[in-house]
């Protein structure tokens, strides 16, 4: 008789989870703080849904009781062996699903701060110079390499009589940078000896491929504008394509 | 008068509280008795105490064997690395004192270090201790190896001591950048780049292009390991604060988690030196 009233926890989770998992429906995250935020949440629904269902649970216990009083009052002697509010269905049975409920709800929310923090770990906001930029005017430029660029972008502008290119000042073996030797006229790398042409092409030494090109293009107003977040790679055979070299002739 | 004098020094001391009566009343007196917990006298029971009641003493055993001592079986070198250790981490908290790891300060708060001020050889102390202790631990793991003290029951404490060997290279590599010179800035570039071809963790890695939720790419040059590691495209100031907090708090808390199991499997596994 008094079993049936237990049903109410589960009903006052059920209507709980039913309710914030609607708004869950649409989600659909577009970003990594997205997913963050979305596994945070529902860490949160559950730590929720584990205090509705202890709430509900003990309100029904009370009333079971207060209930069970009052039938005390009515019948002289009581039946300990049948379940009633001194003795209420919350055996060990039912208390380990609570308890159940209760690591699901933990591992959730420990789930959800840790994603958070490995996403603390990846900044927004990095003060590096930008990949994108301005070079100035091509007649500011005479032929060979010009290093103005070298420390602040880590590129070098190559002028040829038939047009301009941008070098990137990674060495390809490890990644240092790179000298242009201008009496040997090759670019020759300090840390293992890496040799490359003018043209970026490598010949000597442990590179394995030439060092990249950047996409290199005129803005409207006549200036050379640079894009490091392109890159063209002549091992694959992107050297010819548009924005790898820029054609003028001055 | 000098008879005098000695008179009265011998009647003082005849009055005096003699040595056992001065021991037993501070060995039994409140202040001992809270701090200590058992008695002074040296019992086989209070030579236990001694050790079992001490929060620091009581990781090591009551009783060592003969066979422990022998510098010839264990050429001392697994307790050489942790004094080494615990010396890199006095130098270490000495060297923060000074020490700001930013680009600004970075390499000029080192070379004060030597220049400005007294005893100017903290940084050489530490750096020395650093290779030594290097040096050491593979030593330890040699003879280890060699003693066969790897064998069952005691292949966890391998395990464990190979990944302190890592943790001990990982504080080299994350050191290795704070004095923010040319040989520090490009060895952690080249060190870094490795990270970048990590299966699935690094962007020009295999699998990266895998990893994806809806389209939304979660490995690229601006969210891999390598992003997270340096906190940027390449090694900057970012990357100096991030080498400095992994250096100082989170790889040595690791590495005295790591060894505090270490030489609690030493002891649990049989003792140190023992026969196998």
């Amino acid at each position: 008789m008094n079993s049936s009233r237990y049903r109410f926890p589960f009903l006052a989770l059920a209507a709980f989870l039913l309710m914030t998992g609607t708004s869950f429906a649409e989600v659909k995250p577009s970003s990594t703080i997205e997913i963050s935020s979305l596994i945070i949440n529902l860490g949160f629904i559950a730590l929720g849904s584990l205090f509705v269902y202890v709430i509900v649970l003990t309100i029904t216990f009370l009333f079971n009781a207060y209930k069970e009083a009052q039938e005390h009052k009515a019948h002289a002697h009581v039946e300990e062996t049948e379940p009633s509010a001194l003795n209420p269905e919350l055996n060990r049975r039912s208390f380990l699903s609570l308890l159940g409920l209760a690591w699901v709800a933990f591992t959730a929310a420990t789930l959800g701060a840790l994603s958070g923090v490995v996403r603390f770990l990846f900044p927004n906001v990095t003060f590096e110079p930008p990949l994108k930029f301005a070079a100035g005017a091509p007649s500011s430029y005479s032929l060979g390499v010009d290093e103005r660029y070298k420390e602040g972008h880590r590129v070098w502008i190559v002028r040829e009589t038939t047009g301009f290119y941008a070098l990137s000042t990674i060495c390809t073996h490890l990644g240092c940078t790179p000298n242009w030797l201008q009496a040997e006229q090759k670019f020759k790398c300090p840390c293992h000896g890496s040799g490359y042409y003018i043209t970026g092409v490598n010949f000597e030494g442990p590179a394995p491929r030439p060092l990249e090109r950047f996409q290199i293009t005129m803005t409207d107003d006549g200036l050379i504008q640079i894009d490091e977040s392109i890159k063209f790679q002549q091992e694959l055979g992107q050297w010819g394509l548009p924005g790898s070299y820029l054609e003028y002739k001055g | 008068m000098l008879d005098k004098l000695k008179k009265m020094i011998d009647e003082k001391f005849a009055q005096a509280p003699s040595p056992e009566a001065v021991k037993k009343a501070i060995a039994e007196g409140q202040i001992w008795k809270s701090i200590f917990r058992h008695g002074y006298p040296d019992t086989p029971r209070n030579r236990v105490m001694a050790v079992l009641s001490n929060l620091f003493l009581h990781l090591h055993p009551v009783k060592a064997r003969h066979s422990g001592v022998k510098m010839s079986y264990t050429w001392c070198m697994g307790g050489l690395s942790f004094f080494l250790f615990l010396n890199l981490t006095v130098t270490g908290i000495l060297l923060m004192f000074y020490y700001r790891p930013t680009a600004e300060y970075a390499y000029y708060d080192i070379v004060a270090l030597r220049e400005h001020v007294p005893l100017g050889i903290m940084r050489e102390i530490h750096r020395w201790g650093a290779h030594a202790m290097v040096i050491a631990v593979w030593l330890h793991m040699f003879r280890v190896f060699m003693t066969g003290s790897y064998k069952p029951p005691r292949e966890f404490n391998w395990v464990i001591g190979v990944v302190l060997l890592v943790i001990t290279l990982l504080l080299s590599f994350t050191g290795y950048l704070l004095p923010w010179d040319q040989l520090a800035m490009w060895a952690i570039t080249v060190g870094t780049n490795m990270a970048r071809a990590t299966p699935f963790m690094g962007y020009e890695g295999p699998g990266a292009s895998m990893i994806q939720i809806g389209g939304v790419h979660l490995v690229h040059g601006g969210s891999d390991i390598h992003f997270a590691l340096l906190g940027g495209h390449f090694v900057s100031e970012a990357t100096l604060i991030r080498f400095y907090v992994l250096h100082c708090v989170v790889v040595p808390i690791v590495a005295a988690t790591l060894m505090a199991i270490h030489f609690w499997r030493v002891r649990k596994d049989g003792g140190i030196s023992g026969p196998l």
